[in-house]
């Protein structure tokens, strides 16, 4: 498959992007040098040879100097290579003590027939003998040294060149040139020019790779030296390579059909240009009057006894093989102007005459310079066309013009650039500033964008663009040079108040300038509202995902006056900055391994995906996908996943708010509208929006305060309720798709998971295949959807997140056995979790009878007081409560942060009295449950398999009691078992 | 109403082998990096020649039916 079919093959996922990364994969790593002790001197000079190689590799940015092992005879030489079998190459001088180099080489050759073999001679007279006396063709090739070092790596690179060639040119296009000489002395002296020449270029590139892989996988796509003696040779190459040749320099003199031939070299040129015209062709000749007739077949000529050939040749190859500036020129030669990169030839292009560009585009310059600089797909678009395809000049232009643009928005997609204001893309890209992590939300993010585009996932499916919204990363660099200028890193370690750390960072005065001129200039690009999320090192790693631990805050943006829209997102960055520092914060790293030393804080800024609805920013749904279930109802199965839907902002999931519940391989079985009455007790009667009427002013931080709370109704004056409604109707008692009929209005979703309205579950159950083959874990993945984007006729599905699952792993399930139910404190068919606790002793529990619904905050904050004092101690307990745990509707169960519960080892969730609460899978407070492996036992209605002893606990005598909740200690433990294959288990009171 | 997914022609939906249906996901990767191991029988699944074998058949039907 060839690249030139798509662009995206610089990017290295996926086998079939391997591209750049699958180049040059034969490489010259040990060097057998066989040669006398003086030999050796001669080499080196003024210093050990492998350092002036290894010097010259890093100047070069060439990777993998080689190993070069001496010997200085040829006995010692055929034992290593017997015994050892790991060199490359082996390069003998002619000074080998015990045997003839020839007869040598033919011993290396029986035993190791592929392995190349250099002849390496210091002087010509003494070479001449042996090309006369001797057969020579055992030798890959003949060198003379003259002195220059740069030799061996000349020697180094044609061989890696002639290995690589057949692969690198199929998979990438890689550009050759041609050098036929069959003089030693000749070749021997310009190949190091020519190489060193081509690998200068490859540097010059580097400074304009988009990211730093990208810059060094561009070096392996260099120009390759194929160096050939004959016409023969050189023909077979032509006719194999000939689109990808980039330049020929080649002797007049030399043998065709084993014939010595005056003017081989005039003929080849000749033959070459009837084939493909524009390929500079430099000939070079002892004899000056071959000039006329070198250039009459269009080739341009050096004489070889000139004083300055090497310079010369240096400077056609910068100018005819596209090294270098593209100079605009006249068909006079009179210079226009010059480009040193695509942004510049771009900007040239639209001022230079149009002689000017009609005189490079015949002669295909611009393809050919694009070709050189390893832009190959760029170059093929634009070869094929001829000039007189365009109506007038100023088409061609506008053309060139629009490809460059094009490709280097295209080019940048799906990779993490370094913010430019001329070249980040507002609809598209994806760039840092500063240096350091970009955290484990970007990490997620960046990740998820690559595969998106190197899949060819963002156009998959009619009418709708699957992306990841725009955003820069703020890198952790950038944090750590804010807290070191404003003096903030032991206070807020130290601090326990939040409120002062948030005064005080919001106060510092210092913010890193370098950011400030980058944000300034990604303020000028985007005004849309943003969202300013926490990207922190240690988030969303597989078994502490920090989730919902540090802030996220949505912004209006819209401010008139650009200081205040700056002002707003700097205090917002330094409000995520200081949420690193707060309590909610320290309470979850004590209980993880890490320290809070070691966390660094990326932020992620993000274009918002919505619209506007008056004064109203939302998307039209958004939600949580995970591929796995923990709480399947059959038929589904756990590993059929579970999506959680909610309209408007997805803060009503990851905040354990209502939701619709669906599994994405059946979007059509849903469990919760089979009943009108859970459908209305479970019904989304609100919806989060960020309100684009309040107004940042200045010294008031109301960051909180731009997110609210909107009734459905509004929705439904948007026009947005269309997207999600059903009406239910009292008086039929009935629901009705759609919103046609009066009645309650429900959230259900059927216009998008039963009639088809967008392709939610299909594009849901593609991202979470290959979210899980990306991560290999099971993942989650929030989204959003905009069915108007007010920029495109697309809908639009945004990827927010994805960061992998924790599944128990447990091969055995764990047997539930039969226990009697005077010993049973609780069962239950709908547990998470697998194993055996046996260490139990305490119990905090929200009292059944006591438990006033208004009061769940209140009831929050008791349990929080028991949690940090038992996780001071260090002493684990079971907690139980009534209703949802963590979740943020304070009537819908009890308002905990995780932090608030952390301590508990196992957690029981018991119904309220009035209605059925479903474990929330896809709020924050659950995905931190199942990383940190805490047992879950929901029990909901009282049968044979589902029991709670609420008598038994009320009875028994308290540590501490408070309003709400009280402690208890028993003398001796529980024993919680559970079984994570069926969801069941059990927890036993040992008698006393 | 449409599944709303683009239609290749010669997208391939099942394993050769064991007609196992192959995800979406799955098929992406096939059409991608032009093979694939499929997860029910182990049977590597090229791309080239199975698109080839689809489009004889397609071929051999409309000279069939004397459309081409």
């Amino acid at each position: 498959m060839n690249i030139l079919e798509s662009q995206w093959v610089e990017h290295g996922y996926g086998k079939r992007f391997q591209g750049f990364q699958n180049l040059m994969r034969q490489r010259i790593r040990d060097v057998l040098l066989v040669s006398s002790l003086y030999d050796l001197y001669l080499f080196e000079e003024d210093g050990r040879l492998y350092e002036l190689i290894r010097n010259e590799y890093q100047g070069l940015h060439l990777s993998h100097s080689p190993e070069i092992t001496r010997v200085s005879s040829a006995h010692e030489a055929l034992t290593l290579l017997e015994e050892e079998k790991k060199f490359d190459l082996v390069i003998t001088t002619l000074h080998t003590e015990d045997m003839h180099p020839v007869k040598f080489a033919q011993a290396v050759r029986e035993k190791n027939g592929s392995l190349p073999i250099v002849l390496l001679s210091f002087d010509n007279r003494e070479l001449n003998n042996i090309l006369i006396r001797y057969d020579t063709s055992v030798f890959d090739k003949i060198f003379i040294w003259q002195g220059d070092y740069r030799l061996i790596i000349g020697i180094i690179k044609f061989l890696e060149d002639k290995l690589n060639v057949e692969h690198d040119t199929k998979i990438a296009g890689v550009q050759s040139i041609i050098v036929i000489e069959d003089n030693i002395r000749f070749y021997s002296s310009f190949l190091p020019i020519i190489y060193t020449e081509t690998l200068n270029q490859s540097k010059r590139l580097i400074s304009e790779g988009i990211n730093l892989s990208h810059k060094y996988l561009r070096m392996r796509a260099r120009p390759k030296i194929l160096l050939c003696q004959t016409f023969d040779e050189a023909w077979e190459y032509f006719e194999k390579y000939k689109e990808y040749i980039l330049g020929i320099i080649s002797d007049i003199d030399f043998m065709k059909s084993g014939k010595q031939n005056a003017r081989a070299g005039i003929e080849f040129a000749k033959e070459v240009k009837k084939r493909v015209f524009d390929i500079p062709i430099l000939l070079q000749s002892t004899n000056p009057e071959n000039e006329k007739e070198a250039n009459q077949v269009g080739a341009s000529f050096l004489y070889k006894e000139s004083p300055i050939l090497l310079n010369e040749l240096r400077q056609f190859m910068v100018q005819y093989f596209s090294f270098g500036d593209f100079i605009f020129r006249l068909e006079d030669g009179t210079e226009t102007g010059r480009a040193s990169d695509l942004l510049t030839l771009e900007e040239q292009l639209r001022v230079i005459p149009e002689e000017s560009i009609k005189y490079h585009a015949e002669r295909n310059h611009f393809s050919n310079w694009l070709k050189a600089r390893t832009e190959f797909w760029l170059a093929d678009k634009l070869r094929p066309r001829k000039v007189t395809e365009y109506e007038s000049i100023d088409e061609l232009r506008n053309y060139l013009i629009y490809s460059l643009q094009e490709y280097r928005r295209i080019r940048q997609r799906g990779l993490i650039t370094d913010f430019k204001k001329d070249t980040y893309d507002p609809k598209n890209g994806f760039a840092r500033i500063g240096g350091g992590s970009l955290g484990g939300k970007a990490r997620g993010l960046s990740f998820l964008n690559i595969l998106i585009n190197n899949y060819g996932i963002s156009d998959k499916f009619e009418g709708v663009r699957i992306d990841v919204p725009p955003a820069v990363v703020l890198g952790t660099d950038i944090f750590d040079q804010f807290l070191d200028e404003n003096n903030l890193r032991d206070f807020a370690l130290k601090c326990t108040d939040d409120s002062e750390i948030k005064k005080r960072f919001l106060n510092a005065k210092k913010f890193p300038e370098e950011a400030i001129g980058d944000l300034i200039a990604f303020l000028d690009l985007v005004n849309e509202p943003l969202s300013v999320r926490s990207s922190s090192l240690l988030e969303d790693s597989q078994y502490h995902p920090f989730a919902g631990v540090y802030e996220t805050y949505m912004i209006p943006n819209n401010n008139e006056n650009p200081f205040l829209r700056l002002y707003e997102l700097i205090n917002t960055i330094k409000l995520v900055y200081a949420s690193t520092f707060y309590k909610n914060a320290k309470d979850y790293i004590k209980i993880t391994t890490y320290r809070l030393e070691e966390e660094k804080m990326a932020v992620i800024i993000q274009k918002m995906v919505g619209s506007e609805h008056g004064n109203r920013f939302y998307p039209d749904f958004s939600g949580v996908a995970k591929t796995y279930n923990f709480y399947p109802i059959p038929p589904l199965k756990p590993n059929d996943g579970i999506v959680l839907l909610a309209l408007g902002l997805g803060k009503m999931v990851v905040e354990g708010g209502k939701s619709v519940r669906f599994c994405p391989k059946y979007p059509k079985h849903l469990i919760q509208f089979h009943s009108t009455k859970e459908a209305l007790s479970t019904n989304q009667q609100q919806f989060y929006a960020l309100d684009l009427e309040t107004k940042q002013e200045k010294n008031k931080i109301i960051q909180e305060e731009f997110t609210k709370l909107f009734d459905i109704s509004e929705a439904e004056k948007d026009g947005t309720l269309k997207y999600a409604g059903s009406t239910y109707s009292p008086e039929n008692d009935r629901i009705y798709d759609g919103l046609s009929y009066e009645g309650i209005r429900l959230v259900t979703f059927s216009p998008v998971l039963k009639h088809k309205l967008f392709p939610l579950a299909q594009i849901l159950d593609l991202l979470l295949d290959m979210g899980s083959w990306g991560m290999g874990t099971p993942v989650e993945i929030e989204f959003a959807v905009n069915m108007t984007p007010k920029d495109s006729n697309l809908k639009q599905f945004a990827v927010l997140q994805m960061r992998p699952l924790v599944i128990s792993q447990e091969i055995e399930a764990l047997k539930i056995d039969d226990v009697e139910k005077e010993k049973v404190l609780c069962k239950s068919s709908g547990v998470m979790g697998n194993g055996i606790i046996k260490n139990i002793y305490d119990i905090v529990y929200v009292d059944y009878n006591k438990f006033d619904r208004g009061k769940s905050k209140e009831v929050a904050a008791e349990v929080s007081h028991f949690n940090s004092k038992l996780t001071e101690n260090n002493i684990p307990y079971l907690l139980i409560g009534v209703g949802r745990w963590g979740t943020m509707d304070p009537w819908l169960g009890i308002p905990v942060t995780w932090s608030q519960i952390a301590g508990a080892r196992t957690i029981i969730e018991a119904g309220m009295k009035d209605f059925y609460v479903s474990p929330s899978q896809g709020s924050h407070f659950f995905q931190n449950l199942t990383s940190f492996m805490i047992g879950y036992f929901t029990v909901n209605e009282e049968n044979e398999n589902n029991f709670l002893d609420w008598n038994w606990i009320l009875e028994q005598k308290c540590e501490e009691e408070k309003n709400y909740v009280k402690h208890i200690r028993l003398n001796k433990p529980l024993i919680i078992k559970m079984n994570a294959h069926n969801n069941c288990g059990i927890i036993v009171k040992q008698q006393e | 109403m449409n599944d709303n997914k683009k239609n290749t022609e010669n997208s391939i939906t099942n394993c050769p082998h064991c007609n196992h249906k192959l995800s979406s996901w799955e098929q992406v990767l096939l059409s991608v990096d032009r093979f694939l191991m499929c997860r029910n029988c182990w049977y590597r699944i090229t791309y080239e020649d199975e698109a080839e074998k689809k489009e004889t058949k397609k071929t051999r039907k409309e000279r069939k039916s004397g459309k081409k």
